[in-house]
Formats: structure tokens, C-alpha cells, sequence
């Protein structure tokens, strides 16, 4: 009994003072876990851009210009489909470009 | 080592869509999932109006960017190899999408489902091939993403044969599409060759990659009929 009871003492011990002891060690930059990545609506991509960095839907949505040159079909950007889900690629890269690092608790996925 | 392209000629392509037919046979894509589309649209003022057919597949871009997202997200579904060809691996495959949303082309295809060629009349082409027997990269799976592939199953063929040289010539080593084109207005073969006809062609119609601004550097030229779009 005294045996398990200095044990479970010096477990305990262990576990209070270890992150003193790891202080020095430099800061991991945290990552925001948003979930497994996904382009839906409730999925990784939205929550990143809509929850965390504060974009309104039609930064991205309401600026599409008509683009022909686009293989799927149903995806065709046109000013018609600017409200069923499409996006400006130019748009993606204002910030997705090298060099550009904005300020947040996340890693940037630059280009 | 050789870097593959394409180069399509819009001044001479007549929209009758045999390179979208023959790959569809050959790499049994459906329509919901196109990995070869015919774009047409009329450019020009009355009477001086005419019409620009565009077939667009995937570009196989020196830089592309369906591949540096999946890396990003540590998924590295996508490759691109020695000859400049990008290929989707099925099995690594999560379905989430973002190749699809960053590809400036809207090249990657999400199949919801595998559905026949042809519903209804039986197993056709590629169908007829026992599913595990296929070359992996006719072994899609449902909600994954796929898209052209340059026929790699012919390239690769050809490099086991040792017959890169033939490759853009012989039925064999030439992807579908650019082999059935009545116009002759497609052309495939190594752009690092100087002296290849596809390098010559591409110099001497000063053809153009497509939405160059987006810094994906296509291996894919155009030959653009005026007013054509790039």
C-alpha cells in the first residue's frame, strides 16, 4: 500500500514539474484544428476562411467574372452561377501568393 | 528526359468532338466526371462573326497547384513524374475537394459514383476489363477525384518498350484523343526537344498557354483563331 502510494507521489510530482522543465523548448505554432478537409459548406475550407479569417461569403462568391475556359461544365463561372457556389480563382490569390504571411494562429498555406 | 504536351490548334479544330468520344472510351470517363470537354463560343461583331472551339483537358502544369494543396494538407494524393505528367492516386484519394477549387482550369473531376458508359447496354471498352486488372489509373473509386491523365497507361507502355520515340506517332504510345483528330489540329510530343514537331509547331504558330496569369505554366499550347480567348 505505501509502496503504491510513493508511486502514485512521484507520478504525480513528475507530471506537475515537467512543463517547467520544458519551457526552454521553442513554441510549436499552433494549429487550429478545424477538422478533416472537406469543400463543404460545414467543412474544413469554410470554416478556415469564414469562421477564422472573417470573410463574408461574398468576398468570394459575389466576384465572379465570366470564365469560359473552364473544363467541368456545371462549374463554368458565369455572373448566373455566382450565387450556386463559385469563386473568383483571382481571388484566392490575393493572399495566396508568395511572400504574403497575414497574422494569425495558424499555419498560412501559401503558394 | 522527355517533358510530354499537347499542343491544339483552335484555327484548325472543327468542333466535331472525336478527341472527347475516344478518350471517353479509352479511360471510361462518364458524364458527370469529363476529363476532355469541347468549349464553344462565337467571337467577333456581325458580319464578322465566327465560332472558336476549344477542347480542354487537363494541363499538366509545371507548377500545378491541384498538387501543392493536396501536399499541404498531407494527403499527397498527386504526383507529377519525370515526363511532366500529373497523376491522381485513387487509394490516397480523400475526396475533400481542394484540388478541384484551386485548379485555375477546373480540370479534376469528383465522381460521385461509377457509372457505365453506356447504362444499359452492357459493359464497353475499358468495362470489359476485370476492375483489378486495369492500369491503376482506370481503377477510380466513387467520391474520389480523377482527371486526364495524358494516357499514361500508353507513355508508360512506351517507355517499357523503349519507344519514347514513337511516342505522339504510333497508335500504341499516343494518348486517345490527339490519335483520332480528323483536323489534325492536336499534336502531342516532348517539348524539352527543340526538333520535336511539337516544338517546331508550337514556335512557329506562336501558340500561347492559357490563363498564364495564374503561374501554373501549362504544358498544354494553343494555336488561337482570332479572338479566340487565353
Amino acid at each position: 500500500m505505501k509502496t503504491t502510494l510513493f508511486a502514485s507521489l512521484v507520478l504525480g510530482l513528475s507530471l506537475a514539474i515537467a512543463p517547467a522543465f520544458g519551457a526552454d523548448a521553442p513554441v510549436k505554432k499552433k494549429m487550429v484544428f478545424t477538422g478533416k478537409p472537406s469543400m463543404a459548406v460545414e467543412g474544413r475550407f469554410h470554416k478556415l476562411h469564414e469562421k477564422q479569417e472573417k470573410l463574408d461569403c461574398n468576398d468570394c462568391h459575389d466576384k465572379v467574372q465570366e470564365d469560359i475556359l473552364y473544363l467541368r461544365k456545371d462549374d463554368r463561372m458565369s455572373k448566373a452561377l455566382a450565387d450556386e457556389g463559385q469563386a473568383d480563382r483571382k481571388g484566392c490569390l490575393t493572399c495566396h501568393k508568395p511572400g504574403y504571411k497575414p497574422n494569425g494562429p495558424h499555419s498560412f498555406w501559401g503558394v | 528526359m522527355a517533358k510530354f504536351g499537347r499542343l491544339i490548334d483552335t484555327k484548325r479544330c472543327m468542333g466535331c468532338r472525336s478527341c472527347v468520344a475516344a478518350c471517353a472510351v479509352e479511360n471510361h470517363f462518364t458524364p458527370d466526371a469529363q476529363w476532355n470537354a469541347m468549349i464553344e463560343y462565337e467571337v467577333g461583331t456581325y458580319p464578322d462573326v465566327h465560332k472558336i472551339y476549344n477542347t480542354m483537358n487537363c494541363m499538366h502544369c509545371e507548377k500545378p497547384s491541384c498538387k501543392a494543396i493536396c501536399d499541404k494538407i498531407g494527403v499527397k494524393a498527386i504526383s507529377k513524374n519525370e515526363y511532366g505528367v500529373v497523376l491522381f492516386d485513387y487509394k490516397k484519394c480523400i475526396g475533400c475537394g481542394y484540388c478541384a477549387s484551386v485548379c485555375p482550369y477546373g480540370v479534376p473531376q469528383m465522381n460521385a459514383e461509377l457509372k457505365s458508359l453506356n447504362p444499359g447496354k452492357g459493359a464497353q471498352g475499358m468495362e470489359t476489363i476485370a476492375y483489378a486488372e486495369r492500369h491503376p489509373t482506370h481503377q477510380k473509386k466513387p467520391k474520389t477525384a480523377e482527371k486526364c491523365t495524358f494516357c499514361w497507361h500508353k507513355i508508360e507502355k512506351a517507355i517499357k518498350d523503349g519507344k519514347t520515340d514513337r511516342i505522339g506517332k504510333d497508335q500504341d504510345y499516343t494518348p486517345a484523343c490527339d490519335l483520332v483528330c480528323p483536323t489534325q489540329a492536336r499534336w502531342f510530343g516532348d517539348l524539352d526537344d527543340p526538333k520535336s514537331e511539337i516544338s517546331m509547331r508550337i514556335k512557329a504558330t506562336n501558340a500561347v498557354q492559357l490563363k498564364k496569369h495564374f503561374g501554373n505554366a501549362p504544358q498544354v499550347y494553343y494555336t488561337l483563331d482570332k479572338g479566340a480567348k487565353s
